[in-house]
């Protein structure tokens, strides 16, 4: 029961945190009328990942591993590529507003990145739904109750509910810090989601050094434990890495933190206090 | 973008959202229906079944026969898990989530050899996982397919070259007059060689060039009645007939040129052919049609032989003694032959 309410949980929050601080992003800018468009990535990944697990279902096609591996791998590469690119231009924002003159920078959103935004949105849904769907169909087919398929919805409904926190957060914190701690958040995440996307080749059989495992955490801090599933789904923590998802991570790290961090212009001083 | 863009792409958003719930609705109500009828998991009796305890696999070693095989895990351990094969370090496949005390299907298509399986935490033994070359065919890797394929297509085009120098002889002897016969026979056995891919490719010019009295509602008096056994029975009208025909090959060749036959085409186009050619009195035209037979086995029997030896072998022999034997026992020779050519496209999985 608690093992299916944090897969779903886990599953969701990844999409979660980036559907919610993309939708307090457009907030943040002005740009509420952008909204109803990421409802609409939102949505259509989502229907379309029921639709195929729907219609494998029907006619009885196992997913197919190498496939399926093979698109998270890749959406997972674009994800990662596209928050970097994200939390740079968030910080570039940041940084230019020093009045907090909010309308100054509006047209620093254009149109090409507010669609990537909802592209973002869409890759972050459809990268775990099809797994999710998969779960789901399988749990409703196996469990006599609704207890476990209750548990996993809402599983999904919490998962949900932190992303509106997240979108809700977002508003209230002053701009500057907004960027600043969002723009952490979202490459802590990205690295999470490069690395899992190196697990992913793996498991489609393109990838295969460097799997050693690096250490194993799963008796202090299990991944299918609350902490860890939370842990798991935000920022891709995993209980027993291999040596190559370490170093992906880390590398990640290493080339995007220290250069988001340095102060651009403005004095960090002031970001920090 | 302009608010009025904008409103443009929010409102082709909604219909987009609105035409794909439909779409899921239907899906769901077709599922929900097939379910209720029990339909969908009627095979889920013949699956392998593995429970993963706390501390490994059970049962720890599986042996399973090559190909299609369906595997239930059930989780009786008190964590999620994933179940994996193994290959070396390579996944072979896997299943992830599997939930404390629920199962999950895998279906896997498994090439003989030795697998490990996961059981759990990384450090339970793993489990060992045999499967042995059985009837039932794993999936051909189709890379190996490739090879013959392309073979095939050399192989074509040079047989094509000896059909259009036989055609264009026997056209020319018609023209001049005298015995066609030698030319005749000559080019209609040139023909058989690529008959395996002409017979399924292009199967109306195959009937044009080379379809027998007797399938015809006229027999040899109907008008659609053409091609190499026209010739033979009947000189009336002989030259025409002929050029007939030439023009039909140079059409068949300029198509086959463009063609890439499948695997599964050339197995089905040699029974086929053989088949049919099982009561041909000519011992010349039937050891051209062996040979047609013949490159086809040969090119696909390698990755044949790895899925299942015994299939293949039969089929080999089969063919040798085709070769060998006397117009009398052609009919059981052939039809027997024609039945191992078709087993072998099961064999490698391509029906």
């Amino acid at each position: 029961m608690l093992a299916t309410f944090l897969i779903t949980l886990r599953e969701g929050l990844e999409a979660a945190l980036v559907v919610g601080l993309v939708a307090s992003l457009l907030r943040r800018r002005g740009h509420a009328e952008w909204l109803p468009l990421v409802w609409i990535g939102v949505a259509s990944a989502a229907l379309i990942c029921l639709g195929l697990g729907l219609a494998l279902d029907l006619l009885s096609v196992e997913l197919p591993q190498r496939q399926q591996e093979l698109f998270e791998a890749v959406a997972g590469l674009v994800a990662a590529g596209m928050m970097t690119a994200m939390a740079f231009w968030m910080r570039r924002a940041g940084s230019s507003m020093k009045q907090q003159l909010e309308g100054q920078v509006e047209q620093a959103l254009g149109t090409r990145s507010g669609l990537a935004l909802i592209l973002l949105v869409f890759l972050a849904v459809a990268r775990e739904g099809l797994e999710l769907v998969f779960f789901l169909l399988a749990l409703a087919q196996q469990s006599t109750g609704w207890q476990v398929l209750g548990s996993a919805l809402s599983g999904l409904l919490a998962a949900a509910l932190v992303g509106v926190a997240i979108a809700w957060g977002g508003l209230r914190l002053n701009l500057a810090r907004f960027f600043r701690w969002t723009g952490v958040v979202v490459l802590l995440a990205a690295a999470g989601i490069a690395a899992g996307s190196l697990r992913a080749l793996h498991e489609a059989g393109w990838w295969n050094g460097l799997q050693q495992l690096a250490f194993d955490l799963s008796h202090i801090l299990p991944a299918d434990g609350i902490p860890g599933a939370i842990l798991a789904g935000l920022f891709g923590y995993v209980d027993q890495p291999s040596v190559g998802e370490v170093l992906v991570y880390a590398l990640f790290l290493l080339a995007t933190l220290p250069a988001f961090l340095v102060p651009a212009r403005k004095p960090a001083a002031a970001l920090q206090a | 973008m302009t608010p009025l863009a904008l409103r443009r792409t929010i409102r082709l958003g909604y219909a987009t959202v609105a035409v794909l719930a439909l779409g899921v609705g239907a899906l769901g109500i077709l599922s929900w229906r097939q379910h209720q009828a029990g339909g969908a998991r009627a095979d889920a009796g013949d699956a392998v079944a593995v429970a993963i305890t706390d501390r490994g696999c059970e049962p720890d070693s599986l042996t399973v026969p090559a190909g299609r095989v369906a595997f239930r895990i059930l989780n009786r351990s008190s964590r999620v898990l994933e179940w994996e094969i193994v290959d070396g370090v390579m996944v072979v496949e896997e299943r992830e989530n599997i939930a404390p005390g629920l199962q999950q299907r895998l279906v896997a298509r498994l090439a003989a050899g030795e697998y490990a399986i996961t059981c759990g935490l990384l450090g339970n033994p793993r489990g060992r996982l045999r499967v042995t070359a059985g009837a039932a065919p794993a999936a051909p890797d189709l890379r190996e397919l490739i090879g013959p394929m392309a073979e095939y297509k050399v192989y074509l085009t040079l047989r094509s070259a000896s059909l259009a120098a036989a055609t264009a002889a026997l056209v020319e002897q018609m023209r001049a007059g005298g015995d066609a016969g030698p030319v005749l026979a000559a080019a209609h056995a040139a023909y058989q060689r690529i008959r395996p891919a002409s017979r399924v490719m292009q199967a109306e010019l195959d009937t044009a060039l080379d379809g027998r009295a007797q399938d015809f509602a006229a027999g040899a008096r109907d008008p659609a009645f053409t091609g190499f056994r026209r010739l033979a029975l009947d000189a009336a009208d002989a030259p025409a007939m002929a050029a007939r025909l030439q023009q039909d090959v140079t059409t068949l060749l300029a198509r086959l040129e463009e063609t890439m036959v499948p695997p599964d085409r050339m197995l089905a186009g040699a029974a086929l052919m053989v088949r049919e050619g099982a009561d041909t009195a000519d011992d010349a035209l039937a050891a051209a049609m062996l040979e047609g037979a013949a490159r086809v086995l040969t090119l696909l029997a390698p990755p044949a032989r790895r899925l299942d030896a015994a299939a293949t072998a039969r089929a080999e022999a089969l063919l040798a003694a085709a070769r060998q034997a006397p117009a009398s026992r052609r009919h059981d020779d052939f039809v027997a032959l024609a039945e191992a050519l078709s087993a072998l496209r099961d064999t490698l999985g391509l029906r």
